[in-house]
């Protein structure tokens, strides 16, 4: 998979990169700021593009918004978005906003898998989510409801759900069968109400959805 | 005296004595004042004019009493009546001179009247001395040449006769500085060459006037001079000659005093005035005696009543329009005049009363009519005082009770630097005045703004310092012309002493709160700035080190050969490690200044509330607020759901919080054990209090025992929010 990255501090650039050439991925730029990014991607479409929220100039949000732009203008393009913190409103914003993209904490790397998986899944067209981030929307509300409903192993179900994962990833994560793990999800879409979606990613979008108003 | 007051008076004033008088009346230009001349107070002359007016009031008094007396004993040919009014009268100038000389010892009016006043009147009675020995002494029969030094001393006493009229134009262009000016020169010079023709004339007259001229006079050497007719017209020109200058004296006083403006116009009015009576008293004079039309016994009386009128003219110019700052001292003159003659008139009317009531010539009668009147000293002195001041002096005492007014007012109302000035500008009758108040290192005006040294503007400005207990208090710039009016405005600005002080401290007051609190709030934005840094710094700076030192170990891990596999555990630890340091490092970071700020209070909020052990509800609204706003709310918000933690614990904390009317209204309460204790000088509470304070807002805690605890906080919106109820 050919892949694009940008992110200004030149470490981790050349750690994001080396860590992705040594299990195979193609790392065919390495850009440190969001115009330049935007001008390579027009120029030579990768399959996905990880790139840093900050960046210069203001080191606001110059990589969210060539995330946006990256997905409008060029759907065949994953963008996977590296955070230096959790800001949980604009994760689920950006995640729920439509496929591929993916919204990661920088520490997450460190768990190598974890992140390979979230690579490979974005750059597919799939959707990652921050497992920090789920296990915020998850956490016990003032509102309670039906997530209270839910058992622990379905509570972990729908985590890992949450963050995008296959059925398949998720019964290799949590030591499962892929039926038991296809029956929990039924059973969690029930309790919360919502339909069964086909695809991995729409199944998150729903979650999503319904999470979203825990928020507030 | 708590005040005093130096103005063009130059080095009258004592410096400051306050140490950090950096300004000092150095700072303070003083144009120069044309007037200087006439004000001039020389210190060490005053003791040597006060002993000679002193000698010269009382040799006036008693050359009046001499006057007096001589002729009633004599039986004067014009009888006592007038003998008593001519004397006093002719006393009148010179006392007014001697008054005037006490208080203000260089002024050249003073002089001329002492000088005018003592002449006339020495001449008087030498002359009527002279005359009555003459009278006598051609009653009983004295050859006429035994009388003849006496008929000499008659004709050179009558010489000065001149000096009666030509006095009142003198005095009037003395009066500022015309004496400088060509036409007031030839005037004066005119004058002054005519009278002392004339005196040389008389003395050597051969015989004495009418009605002696049988006596020979003894200083009249026979055929010194021709009396021939050509004398008569020699002497008829110096008559006119001196008529003409007085006339012309006149004319170009008027002159003067028609093209000046405010007081000085007033004051010259009244010289002119006096001087023009003058003239008209020698025309009456001239046309009696030389025309024979009016009896001579009535030009005495035209002239002495004359002298009377110039004398009052002067006096009116002096207490009404304030000639030469001396109106006080005549006014306190003049009622004690009024006040002597009122006790005088009360003892006569008591004791007549008495005396057709108990009988005459009983001592009972004297004593009752002595306490009588004694009793009815001071309610008199305080009537007449007030009588006095209301009519002779109206604008001063009208000024005067305007700041006292005022002065007044401001111990029962707020009363603005503005008014004051409105104030001084009425009672001073100056639109242009200015007042200064003097700050810790400028000047300012008053309405706050900072002012360039005072006397810096356009010449023709004066400025007069104010001071108070000691200090400098503010400084007044004035028109030019007030210099004319000192005692006025003296008297004015040391009433106004008073309240300038009291507005200028706390106008000094409110500024240096205004800079203290701008200075806090300074301090607290650089603190904010400085964890916003850290913050930034800790998160982009540390932690991305950490993580790229992560990937490092990780491709090295990856790296490894079965031959190294070994050494994968303490890879393995390795990486735990730098994940700790990683969470290390975000937990002081969130410390310093939480992530989750960025997304707003309530979110960061609700973090706390996630992780808090007890249930915290939230209701807040969810819009955003400036981020230092929101900084110090979570921060004071997070150290009050401590606090309830702390002491309770708690079953519940509830945190609410509303927009009101640009306040934030935030309030924290818990239903634990209460009785929270709020020290101001120990931290927690006041820590809170203090934040919230910075920051333009309040804090109260409501704590009663058992009762659980209430913290209300309330920030402004808008950080520029204009703080609350000034002093």
């Amino acid at each position: 998979m050919r892949v694009m990255i940008a992110e200004d501090s030149v470490l981790l650039r050349e750690g994001l990169a080396g860590l992705l050439v040594d299990h195979g991925y193609d790392v065919v730029g390495r850009y440190s700021d969001a115009e330049e990014l935007l001008a390579r991607v027009e120029h030579d479409q990768p399959e996905l593009v990880i790139t840093d929220i900050r960046m210069p100039p203001t080191f606001t949000d110059e990589g969210a918004r060539a995330a946006v732009q990256i997905r409008g203008r060029f759907p065949s393009v994953g963008v996977l978005v590296l955070s230096q913190h959790v800001e949980t409103r604009f994760a689920v914003e950006l995640v729920s906003s439509g496929s591929g993209f993916g919204y990661l904490l920088k520490d997450r790397v460190l768990a190598v898998q974890d992140f390979l998986d979230a690579v490979e899944r974005v750059g597919t067209g799939g959707s990652a989510l921050d497992s920090t981030v789920v296990t915020r929307l998850l956490r016990p509300t003032r509102a309670g409801g039906p997530l209270e409903a839910l058992t622990s192993r379905e509570r972990e179900v729908l985590q890992l759900m949450a963050e995008g994962r296959s059925n398949a990833a998720i019964a290799t994560a949590l030591w499962l069968t892929e039926r038991t793990v296809e029956t929990h999800v039924r059973s969690i879409f029930v309790k919360l109400g919502l339909l069964t979606s086909p695809t991995d990613h729409r199944r998150v979008l729903a979650v999503l959805a319904y999470l979203k108003p825990t928020m507030v | 005296m708590g005040w005093c007051w130096s103005g063009p008076w130059g080095a009258a004033a004592p410096p400051s004595t306050v140490s950090d008088d950096a300004l000092g009346s150095r700072n303070l230009r003083v144009y120069p004042d044309r007037v200087d001349r006439g004000y001039i107070p020389a210190m060490s002359l005053t003791r040597a004019v006060r002993a000679v007016s002193a000698t010269a009031l009382i040799s006036s008094v008693v050359s009046a009493a001499v006057m007096i007396y001589y002729p009633l004993a004599l039986t004067h040919r014009s009888g006592p009546f007038r003998a008593i009014v001519t004397g006093l009268a002719l006393q009148v100038p010179a006392v007014l001179g001697a008054l005037i000389l006490w208080w203000r010892p260089r002024i050249r009016l003073g002089w001329i009247l002492l000088g005018a006043g003592l002449v006339t009147s020495v001449s008087s009675l030498v002359n009527t001395a002279a005359n009555a020995q003459l009278q006598l002494g051609l009653e009983r029969g004295t050859p006429p040449t035994e009388l003849s030094v006496l008929a000499g001393w008659s004709l050179l006493s009558n010489g000065f006769f001149p000096v009666i009229y030509a006095w009142p134009v003198l005095a009037a262009l003395s009066f500022p500085d015309e004496l400088l000016q060509r036409p007031a020169r030839v005037v004066m010079i005119t004058i002054a060459g005519c009278a002392v023709l004339i005196a040389v004339l008389f003395a050597l007259s051969p015989t004495a006037n009418d009605p002696f001229e049988q006596v020979p006079n003894a200083w009249a050497r026979p055929g010194l001079i021709a009396y021939t007719p050509a004398v008569d017209v020699v002497f008829a020109i110096a008559w006119l000659g001196l008529l003409g200058g007085i006339v012309g004296g006149t004319v170009l006083q008027w002159r003067y005093a028609v093209r000046g403006s405010g007081e000085l116009r007033l004051q010259r009015l009244w010289l002119a005035f006096g001087a023009g009576l003058s003239a008209v008293a020698m025309i009456t004079c001239g046309l009696g005696t030389v025309l024979g039309v009016i009896d001579v016994r009535w030009t005495d009386l035209v002239i002495f009543a004359v002298q009377m009128a110039v004398t009052a003219t002067i006096t009116v110019a002096i207490t009404r329009h304030g000639l030469y700052g001396i109106e006080r001292l005549v006014n306190r003159t003049i009622v004690y005049v009024v006040l002597t003659a009122v006790l005088a008139g009360a003892y006569i009317g008591l004791s007549s009363a008495l005396g057709v009531a108990l009988g005459r010539d009983r001592p009972l009668v004297t004593a009752l009519a002595t306490a009588g009147a004694a009793a009815l000293f001071l309610p008199v002195r305080r009537l007449v005082q007030a009588q006095v001041d209301r009519r002779l002096a109206p604008r001063t005492f009208v000024a005067l009770a305007m700041v006292k007014e005022l002065a007044s007012r401001m111990h029962r109302d707020v009363v603005s630097a503005d008014t004051v000035q409105g104030v001084l500008r009425l009672a001073l009758d100056d639109q242009s005045l200015a007042v200064a108040l003097r700050g810790r290192d400028h000047w300012h005006s008053v309405e706050g703004d900072v002012l360039a040294a005072p006397g810096d503007s356009a010449p023709g400005r004066v400025v007069n310092e104010v001071h108070y207990a000691g200090s400098l208090v503010a400084a007044v710039e004035r028109a030019h012309t007030l210099s004319y009016r000192p005692d006025l405005l003296r008297r004015v600005l040391a009433e106004a002493s008073a309240p300038l002080a009291i507005i200028r401290s706390s106008q000094e007051l409110e500024r240096q709160l205004a800079e203290v609190r701008a200075s806090r709030t300074r301090i607290v934005h650089a603190g904010f700035e400085a964890r916003r840094q850290l913050e930034r710094d800790l998160h982009d700076g540390a932690q991305q080190r950490l993580v790229a030192l992560g990937i490092f170990l990780r491709r090295v891990q990856g790296s490894l050969t079965d031959r190294t596999r070994e050494v994968e555990p303490q890879l393995e630890e390795a990486v735990a490690q730098v994940s700790g340091a990683i969470a290390d490092l975000r937990g002081i970071a969130a410390g310093v200044r939480p992530p989750q700020l960025q997304d707003g209070l309530l979110a960061a909020l609700q973090d706390v509330a996630e992780r808090s052990p007890v249930k915290v509800e939230l209701d807040l609204p969810e819009d955003r607020l400036p981020p230092e706003l929101e900084d110090a709310a979570y921060f004071i918000t997070c150290e009050a759901i401590t606090n309830a933690l702390k002491h309770g614990p708690p079953s519940q904390v509830r945190v609410r919080g509303v927009h009101h009317e640009g306040w934030l209204q935030l309030s924290v309460s818990d239903d634990g054990p209460g009785g929270a204790r709020t020290h101001p000088e120990r931290g927690g509470v006041s820590g809170m209090a203090d934040r919230a304070r910075a920051h333009g807002g309040t804090l109260t805690v409501d704590s009663p025992v058992d009762l659980g605890t209430v913290v209300r906080l309330t920030l402004p919106l808008a950080q520029a929010v204009a703080e609350p109820a000034a002093i």
